[in-house]
C-alpha cells in the first residue's frame, strides 16, 4: 500500500513576512488532504508552535515541530524527534538570535554540532562539499536532502542533479514543497509580503518572486506524479513523522523551586503562612472563614500549586517592604488564601465570592494571578523575580505585534505602487472610530480612476487577508515565565533591548496553554496617584493614612457618586458611568461592583442594564426565574451579571461538581453551535430534573443563563477594582488637592485630558496656583499651609525635561531661592536647559511672582544672550552683550496669559478659556452649561464650550457622544450619524456652538444635537480633548 | 542556438490521454510532439496576468520546440525552437 504523504517543509505566516497562512489554516487543509502529520518550520523560531500543535491534535493530523535555521548562510530545516530534541532546537536557535539583529538568526555548523541531539535536518543544498560537510558534523542518517518540484522550467533537472549528489553520499532523500501558505489563492498575499520584505513594489521585486502558484500545501496524490522517479522520496517523510512524536508538556517542570523553612514543605508552609495571614486580617476567625481556608487549602493541596501561591505571596511581601503599591486584580480575588497572604485585597466572605471560578480540583492549567503595580515602581519588582529565580530560569513573555489597518494600507498600498499621497490620505483617513472595515473606514471620497479598478479590489482583499498577520515580536511588558528548568531547554528565547532581559518565543496564550507559571505583572497607575496621595496627605498632615483599613460604607461617598461627581475616580469616570449612577444611585459597596461590572459593552448591547435600574429605582418588583436562584442573585437584584453566578446556578440547581460548572460556564461564554449548545442544555437540564426541578422551570433557567453568559464578568475582578474605585472616590472628597495631584503627576491616564482634571477641581473650591519659580516643585503638589490649594509643578511645562525640572529645584534647595531671572540665568548656566524650556519659564510666568514682568525679560534675555538655552555655556565675552534696556512693551491681557498657560503648561490656573469667548457666545445666544441644566426636557437649546471627549462607541450605531465644557460644568452631546455626516468638518474644531433639544432622564440629561458651528478665531492649540472609539 | 518566436503564432494541439500535447497542426508547426518537459507561469496577477502551460516538445522526432497554452483562453502558440 502507498505510504501517506507527509509535508515536512512549511512555513507559517510565523515566519514573519516569508509565509502567507495562519498555523491553524495549515493544520486545517492538512486535514482536508488527510496528511496523516505536519511539520511547521518557521524561520528562526518556533512562535507558531503552540498554536499549530494545538489546531492539529484537534484536528487528529500529528503536529512536527521544527524551524528553519540559516547554517553557515546556508538555510536548514530542523526538525525535533522528541522533547529533548526540541530542548536542543530551543537552545539553538536561542544562540543563533544571541547578538544578532534583532529577528534576525543564524550560527555555524560548530555550535549545531553542540545541539544535535535527537534532531533531523533537511537540506536543499546542490553542492557535493556541503552535503557532505552537514553529514559529518550531523551523522549521515540524519541528514536528508529535500527533493522540491514547484513545476518551473528547471525543476526536474535540478531534482535530477540533486538525487545523483544524494546518491553519492547516500543521503536519503525526502520530497517537500517548501510550503508558503495553505492555498494557492493566498499566491498573491505572499508576493505582497516579499515586496514588504524589501521595502519595494511588487514590479521592483519581480525577480525575486516565484514564478507560479505552486508553493501551497498539497496532498500526495497531488504530488507523487511530479516525483514519479523518486517513490522513495515521497515515502519516506511519513516514517519521520512516525519516529517524531512528542507533546510540549511541561507541567512536571513549571516551578522554579520556593525555598521553605528547613522542616517545612512548601504546603505546610503555605498552610503556616494563611494561619498566620487569618490572624492578621479576621478577628475573631469565624466558623465560616475556617471552613473555607480549609475547603481552599484543600484544593490547593491536591492540585499541588502550594508553590504558586508562595510565589506570588513572595513577590506581594517584596512589594509592600518596599513600598510598591500593588494589589492582585481578576479571579484571584475569589481566593481567601489570596486575600490573606496579602495579595489580593477584598474580603471573598464579605463580598461574597466564589472560590471555584478561579481554582477547583480539577483544573489542569495553573490559575491566574493578575497583580497591578503601580506604573511608577513595577520595574522593581521585576527585577527581584530575575534575582530571585535566576537569570537562566526567567524571561519576559513575548507579545505578536499584528497587522493593523493603517499599517496594511500603508505597506500593501506601497507593494501595489500605489502613489504615496494617496497611501498617506488613506492611512490618515481610517478613522479609528471604526473597525468594520477598511473600505468602510476611508473618510473621504475617492479617486474615481481607482475605486472599483481591478487594483483597488485587489487592494482591498489584501488588506483584509494581512489583518492579524504577525509582523514581529515585542515585549509584553508585564508578563513573565518562571520555569523550573532552564529557559532554554523549554523555549528558546532572543535577547531584549534592556541589556542582560531576554524575551522568550512564545506569548502569554502559548505560555498558558503549555502549563507553564506565567506572572502578569501589570502596570496600573491608578495605584501610583493612590500612593503619591497618601503620601502627600502624610506630609500635609502628619498622617499616615491606611486604606486596607477604611470602611467602605461613607454615605458621602456613595452620595458623590450618585451624582455623578467622580472625574479622576478609578473605574467610573467615563460619560457612559456617569450617564448612569444618578440613575442607579448606588449607596453601598456591592451597588459599585455592580456598577463596575454592569457599564461595559457587553450588558449594555445584552439589555441587562434598564432590567436592573428599573429594579434599583423600584420601579419594577425584583423577581427571580426560580426560588432557587434568590440566594445566587440577590446582589444584584435577580439579574444575572457576574460569571460567579453562571456557576453557582449550574452547581445548585444544575447538579453540577465545581469542575462540571466552571467547564460550563467557560462554554456558555464561547460562540457555540446548535449541536454544541443542544448537548450543554441536555447536560444542565438532567441535572436539574435529578435536583427535583421540572423541566420547564429547567429550561427557563437555562435560557436566562444562556441570555446573560455571553457578557458575564468576573465578580472577584469587579470587587477589586470597585474597593480601587471607593478609595479613588473618597481621596477626591476628603483630600482633594492631594489626589489632584497624584493625578496630573502620573499622566497619561483616565478618561480626560488634565486640563478637564483642573477645572474640575476648580469647581470643587480648590485652588490652583501657577509656576513660580521658587514655590514650584518637579512636580505638582498642593501648597504647604494653605488648605485646598495646589501649586502646578515643573512637569506641567513644555519643553522642559525631567533633568532641567531636577536641575531648577536642586540649585535651589541648595542655594536658596532665586532673585531674580538674572539670577536665575547665572545660577543654571551649563544646566540641561534649552532656549524653548528658558522661553517658557519667563512666558507662562514663572518669574512673575518676583516682580518681573515677562515679555521685557523675554527682550531682555533675547538681547544679551541672543536666546542661548543654558546647556551651552557662553563661549566668550563677545557673546555677551551689556545690559539694555527693554522698551515699553505693552502688558499682556488676561485671556494672553490664559493662552499662553495653556500652550505651555495644557492647562489654567486661572480663568477657563471659555470665559473669553462668554460675551461672544452670549452674542450668539448661546446658555451656560449651568442655565442649560435647568432647561426643561424637550426644549430647544444653544449650548457651547469646549469640546473635552469625543466618542463613537462600537454599541452604539455609530451616534457619536462629545462632553463640551466652559467654565461652569460640561454638557454631554448625542450626535446621530445623518447629523454628524453634515457637521463632520465642524465637528473636529476645538469651540463648538450645538443646537439641539434637551432630553432628561433621572437627573441625567443631554443634549440631541441637530446643528452644530464651530466657533471661528478659536486656534487648533486648545484642542483638549480625549477622542475615543 | 534557439529562436524566439515573436508575436507567437498560434497552433492547433490534440492531446494524448495524459492530457499531454499529441498531435499538432498549424502553419508554424505540425508532427507528433513528444514531451519533454512541463512547467507552469503564473505571474504578474496585479498588472497584466500571465497564466501559462509551457510544454517542451519533440517534433516528429527532429525539432525541438517550446510550446505553450493561454490559461486564460486556452489557446495554444509556438514561442522557441531549438536549431
Amino acid at each position: 500500500m502507498t505510504k501517506p504523504f507527509v509535508e515536512l517543509h512549511c512555513h507559517s505566516n510565523f515566519s514573519f513576512l516569508d509565509g502567507a497562512s495562519h498555523p491553524h489554516e495549515l493544520a486545517e487543509r492538512a486535514a482536508e488532504l488527510e496528511m496523516p502529520a505536519l511539520a511547521i518550520t518557521d524561520t528562526g523560531g518556533v512562535y507558531g508552535a503552540v498554536r499549530f500543535m494545538q489546531a492539529a491534535r484537534r484536528l487528529g493530523v500529528r503536529p512536527l515541530i521544527g524551524a528553519e535555521l540559516e547554517i553557515d548562510g546556508d538555510p536548514v530545516r530542523i526538525l525535533a524527534r522528541s522533547k529533548r530534541g526540541y530542548s536542543q532546537l530551543c537552545r539553538l536557535l536561542s544562540h543563533a538570535h544571541k547578538e544578532q539583529p534583532k529577528g534576525e538568526a543564524r550560527t555555524d555548523l560548530a555550535t549545531v554540532t553542540r545541539h544535535n541531539q535527537d534532531l533531523f535536518f533537511l537540506t536543499d543544498t546542490d553542492r557535493d562539499g556541503r552535503l557532505a560537510e552537514l553529514q559529518g558534523a550531523l551523522g549521515r542518517d540524519r541528514v536528508f536532502v529535500e527533493l522540491v518540484n514547484h513545476l518551473r522550467a528547471e525543476d526536474s533537472w535540478v531534482m535530477a542533479q540533486r538525487a545523483g549528489m544524494a546518491r553519492r553520499h547516500r543521503a536519503p532523500l525526502v520530497a517537500t514543497n517548501q510550503v508558503r501558505y495553505h492555498a494557492p489563492h493566498r499566491r498573491p498575499l505572499h508576493d505582497v509580503l516579499v515586496a514588504i520584505k524589501h521595502k519595494a513594489s511588487l514590479d521592483e521585486v519581480r525577480g525575486q518572486l516565484h514564478p507560479n502558484a505552486e508553493r501551497g500545501l498539497k496532498a500526495g496524490d497531488q504530488l507523487r506524479s511530479l516525483f514519479r522517479d523518486y517513490p522513495e522520496a515521497m515515502a519516506l517523510p511519513f516514517e519521520l513523522a512516525q519516529d517524531c512524536d512528542f507533546d510540549l508538556d511541561f507541567r512536571g517542570v513549571r516551578f522554579p523551586g520556593f525555598p521553605v523553612p528547613e522542616g517545612e514543605t512548601p504546603f505546610s508552609y503555605l498552610y503556616r503562612l494563611t494561619q498566620d495571614g487569618a490572624r492578621q486580617r479576621y478577628h475573631p476567625i469565624t466558623p465560616a472563614v475556617a471552613q473555607r481556608l480549609q475547603r481552599e487549602l484543600e484544593v490547593i493541596e491536591k492540585t499541588g500549586l502550594a508553590e504558586f501561591f508562595l510565589i506570588n505571596w513572595d513577590l506581594m511581601r517584596f512589594a509592600r517592604e518596599n513600598g510598591v503599591p500593588g494589589q492582585g486584580r481578576g479571579s484571584a480575588a475569589d481566593s481567601i488564601v489570596a486575600y490573606v497572604l496579602g495579595i489580593t485585597r477584598v474580603d471573598p466572605i464579605e463580598h461574597n465570592l466564589l472560590f471555584e471560578r478561579f481554582l477547583h480540583e480539577e483544573m489542569t492549567s495553573t490559575p491566574d494571578i493578575d497583580i497591578d503595580f503601580s506604573t511608577a515602581h513595577r520595574e522593581k519588582v521585576i527585577q527581584y523575580i530575575y534575582d530571585k529565580y535566576g537569570w537562566e530560569r526567567t524571561g519576559m513573555v513575548c507579545n505578536v505585534v499584528t497587522y493593523r489597518p493603517r499599517m496594511a494600507i500603508r505597506q500593501v498600498g506601497k507593494a501595489l505602487a500605489f502613489p504615496p499621497d494617496l497611501l498617506d490620505r488613506l492611512a490618515k483617513s481610517v478613522d479609528r472610530w471604526f473597525s468594520e472595515g477598511i473600505e468602510d473606514s476611508m473618510g473621504f471620497e475617492l479617486p474615481r480612476d481607482i475605486i472599483g479598478s481591478h487594483t483597488w479590489l485587489q487592494f482591498i482583499k489584501l488588506c483584509q487577508e494581512i489583518q492579524g498577520f504577525p509582523r514581529h515580536l515585542s515585549i509584553h511588558v508585564g508578563g513573565m515565565l518562571v520555569t523550573g528548568e532552564p529557559l532554554v531547554d523549554i523555549v528558546p528565547v532572543e535577547p531584549a533591548t534592556m541589556e542582560d532581559r531576554v524575551v522568550v518565543q512564545f506569548d502569554k496564550n502559548d505560555v498558558e496553554d503549555l502549563g507553564l507559571i506565567k506572572m502578569d505583572m501589570l502596570g496600573l497607575r491608578t495605584l501610583s496617584v493612590v500612593a503619591e496621595s497618601l503620601e502627600m496627605v502624610e506630609r500635609e498632615t502628619g498622617v499616615r493614612l491606611d486604606l486596607d483599613a477604611l470602611p467602605l460604607n461613607d454615605p458621602e461617598v456613595f452620595e458623590m457618586c450618585s451624582e455623578a461627581d467622580t472625574i479622576g475616580v478609578f473605574q467610573i469616570e467615563s460619560r457612559a458611568q456617569m450617564m448612569t449612577l444618578p440613575r442607579t444611585r448606588p449607596n453601598t459597596f456591592n451597588d459599585l461592583v455592580v456598577e463596575v461590572a454592569i457599564i461595559r459593552p457587553g450588558p449594555i448591547q445584552g439589555n441587562a442594564v434598564h432590567p436592573y435600574i428599573r429594579r434599583k429605582q423600584g420601579r419594577e418588583p425584583v423577581t427571580y426565574p426560580h426560588p432557587l436562584l434568590e440566594p445566587i442573585l440577590r446582589d444584584t437584584l435577580g439579574v444575572i451579571l457576574y460569571q460567579e453566578q453562571i456557576i453557582e446556578i449550574a452547581m445548585a440547581v444544575g447538579g453540577m461538581t465545581p469542575a462540571q460548572s466552571d467547564g460550563f460556564r467557560r462554554a456558555m461564554t464561547r460562540h457555540l453551535n446548535r449541536v454544541e449548545m443542544s448537548s450543554l442544555k441536555e447536560g444542565f437540564v438532567k441535572g436539574c430534573l435529578a435536583n427535583g426541578v421540572t423541566i420547564e422551570v429547567a429550561e427557563q433557567l437555562f435560557s436566562a443563563v444562556e441570555g446573560f453568559a455571553a457578557f458575564g464578568f468576573c465578580r472577584s475582578h469587579a470587587a477589586a477594582f470597585a474597593r480601587t474605585a471607593y478609595e479613588t472616590a473618597w481621596l477626591k472628597l476628603k483630600h482633594p488637592a492631594a489626589f489632584l495631584c497624584g493625578l496630573l503627576n502620573n499622566q497619561p491616564m483616565g478618561f480626560y485630558h488634565p486640563s478637564v482634571l483642573v477645572e474640575d477641581a476648580k469647581r470643587h473650591g480648590v485652588t490652583a496656583l501657577p509656576v513660580h519659580v521658587n514655590h514650584s516643585d518637579v512636580r505638582c503638589l498642593p501648597e504647604p499651609g494653605r488648605a485646598n490649594t495646589f501649586r502646578l509643578g515643573f512637569n506641567y511645562l513644555r519643553d522642559l525635561g525631567e533633568e532641567g525640572r531636577l536641575a531648577i529645584v536642586e540649585e535651589r534647595t541648595r542655594t536658596g531661592d532665586y532673585l531674580s531671572f538674572t539670577d536665575f540665568l547665572e545660577r543654571l548656566r551649563g544646566a540641561p536647559l534649552n532656549p524653548r524650556a528658558v522661553r517658557n519659564l519667563v512666558m507662562v510666568g514663572a518669574f512673575e511672582g518676583l516682580g518681573q514682568v515677562r515679555r521685557e525679560l523675554l527682550w531682555d534675555w533675547q538681547e544679551r544672550t541672543h536666546g542661548i538655552g543654558l546647556r551651552r555655556k557662553l563661549q566668550s565675552q563677545s557673546e555677551l552683550r551689556l545690559p539694555a534696556q527693554a522698551p515699553a512693551l505693552p502688558a499682556l491681557t488676561e485671556v494672553e496669559k490664559t493662552r499662553l498657560e495653556y500652550r505651555i503648561s495644557e492647562v489654567s490656573t486661572g480663568k477657563h478659556l471659555v470665559h473669553f469667548w462668554r460675551t461672544r457666545l452670549e452674542e450668539k445666544g448661546v446658555v451656560n452649561s449651568r442655565e442649560a441644566m435647568r432647561v426643561r426636557s424637550g426644549s430647544r437649546v444653544r449650548v457651547g464650550g469646549l469640546v473635552i471627549t469625543r466618542q463613537a462607541p462600537g454599541t452604539a450605531q455609530r451616534i457619536r457622544f462629545f462632553t463640551l465644557e466652559d467654565e461652569f460644568g460640561h454638557v454631554n452631546l448625542t450626535i446621530y450619524p445623518d447629523v454628524y455626516k453634515r457637521f463632520r468638518r465642524e465637528a473636529a474644531q476645538p469651540i463648538l456652538v450645538v443646537d439641539g433639544v434637551v432630553q432628561r432622564q433621572d437627573g441625567v440629561w443631554s443634549v440631541l444635537v441637530d446643528n452644530i458651528e464651530a466657533l471661528s478665531g478659536a486656534a487648533k492649540e486648545h484642542s483638549r480633548s480625549h477622542d475615543y472609539k | 542556438m534557439t529562436r524566439l518566436i515573436d508575436p507567437p503564432p498560434e497552433l492547433t494541439v490534440e492531446l494524448d490521454p495524459q492530457g499531454a500535447p499529441g498531435r499538432i497542426t498549424g502553419e508554424a508547426l505540425r508532427g507528433d510532439a513528444v514531451p519533454i518537459n512541463r512547467w507552469l507561469v503564473d505571474q504578474d496577477w496585479w498588472d497584466q496576468p500571465v497564466r501559462r502551460e509551457y510544454w517542451k516538445v519533440l517534433i516528429s522526432e527532429t525539432l525541438l520546440a517550446e510550446i505553450y497554452q493561454d490559461l486564460a483562453t486556452d489557446r495554444w502558440y509556438l514561442e522557441r525552437l531549438y536549431d
